[in-house]
């Protein structure tokens, strides 16, 4: 048995809306203001993948799998 | 009258009750995959349940997954299974000082996508950590992808595997054309059987060795001239001679292939001691006994408990397995690793 998990924090489509409102992200998303932290490209409710923590600011990234790899790649390893 | 508690009590099939809470204890994988199916049954009406079948579905079966590639290497391989954490209420300034960072799961009609997702963070991250920064960049994005495929395959995610080629693989290789080279190295170590119990050992064993080391690009060279040897050993024609022996600085192993059967019919296992000792003059640190075939298996363990008696080696670890009918006259093969004394 794999006593020590790798957690990984995630949000639900169920309450996506929510979380977003409680991180402050989701008027820009409503405006269209939300931009890929990797690619650039628009965010919205569709491509939506994840939203990390960086450097003091909020930054989210698309559902384009290249991104939310590259989008790991600066997040810190939390292991529970 | 008829006692019907009584009834009742003796009709229950206790053993078989007993049994399955033993069993699910023992593989609590197993107990989270049942869970997940019935979880699934109730995510039309419950937004619980949904929740509940998304996160334990993914979860199981990165667990099992994890579970036999561990058990073909060594713990320290995947040492952390992955649980799913539902954001709970957070804030900006709270999310941003815990480091955090959440990913979106769609509704289970989109699960294969969310197994990607879910299966690249952890292979991402959960991998043999240490040894993450000392391994050659495309030597290690190949051996993750070949673990994630891995994964997919052995759990039946045809739809995440598709996604997985047409999304990243596919465009990635036209980018990085290096790494289709590697993926294609790492697959052919992977049919020789030498991924789990050697190229995984070795890489998460040198993990541990420079847990506290800056990485360098010495080391780094290191392992990717370490998964070419193993290539040529994998793909070698039967009779064809290529070097055995991996004397570096950091990676140090010897591969043993115990091979002829009349040799060992006729000789028993003398004439491989004789062999084996001279490679340990060589200074190698691991020895990895190779054998396929049920006399050649019988005659792999009977080296090791000589070689152990002897105190040339230690056995830290063996992987058996039955391969594929189609693949070889000999159906079963076994890797056993004996570090030095």
């Amino acid at each position: 048995m794999l006593s020590k998990k790798y957690e990984m924090r995630a949000v639900h489509d169920y309450r996506l809306d929510e979380f977003l409102e409680n991180i402050g992200l989701l008027e820009a998303l409503e405006k269209g203001e939300l931009r890929c932290s990797i690619c650039g490209c628009r965010v919205d409710r569709d491509n939506f993948q994840c939203a990390y923590s960086f450097e003091g600011q909020i930054e989210v990234c698309c559902d384009k799998l290249e991104c939310f790899r590259g989008a790991l790649s600066r997040r810190k390893t939390k292991v529970g | 009258m008829v006692d019907w508690f009584t009834v009742l009590i003796t009709s229950i099939p206790w053993a078989t009750i007993v049994s399955l809470i033993v069993y699910f204890f023992k593989n609590p994988e197993k107990a989270e995959k049942w869970y997940s199916i019935l979880a699934r049954i109730l995510s039309y009406v419950s937004e619980r349940s949904e929740l509940a079948h998304v996160a334990s579905d993914i979860q199981a079966d990165i667990n099992l997954s994890a579970k036999n590639i561990n058990a073909g290497a060594t713990e320290y391989v995947m040492p952390h299974g992955i649980k799913i954490e539902w954001a709970g209420e957070t804030t900006r300034e709270a999310f941003i000082s815990d480091n955090d960072v959440v990913v979106r799961m769609r509704y289970h009609k989109n699960q294969a996508k969310n197994f990607l997702y879910a299966i690249l963070g952890y292979v991402e991250e959960g991998m043999f950590p240490p040894a993450r920064p000392h391994i050659n960049e495309v030597v290690l994005k190949a051996t993750q992808y070949h673990v994630a495929r891995k994964i997919m395959t052995q759990r039946n995610r045809h739809s995440s595997l598709q996604i997985f080629y047409d999304e990243i693989y596919e465009p990635e290789k036209t980018t990085e054309p290096l790494l289709e080279t590697y993926f294609k190295i790492i697959d052919s170590i992977d049919k020789d059987k030498l991924f789990e119990p050697v190229l995984l050992r070795e890489f998460s064993d040198l993990g541990l060795e420079m847990i506290d080391r800056s990485p360098s690009k010495n080391v780094k060279n290191e392992t990717k001239d370490f998964v070419h040897f193993l290539h040529a050993i994998a793909i070698k024609e039967s009779g064809v001679d290529v070097p055995t022996t991996f004397a570096r600085n950091k990676i140090s192993v010897g591969i043993f292939l115990i091979g002829r059967a009349e040799t060992y019919l006729t000789y028993g296992i003398e004439p491989y001691i004789h062999k084996i000792k001279e490679k340990h003059k060589e200074g190698i640190n691991t020895l990895y006994l190779c054998a396929r075939g049920p006399q050649l298996i019988s005659a792999a363990k009977s080296i090791a408990i000589h070689l152990e008696k002897i105190g040339m080696f230690k056995k830290v670890g063996e992987f058996q397995q039955k391969t594929a009918f189609y693949e070889r006259k000999n159906k079963a093969i076994i890797r056993i690793a004996m570090k030095s004394s």
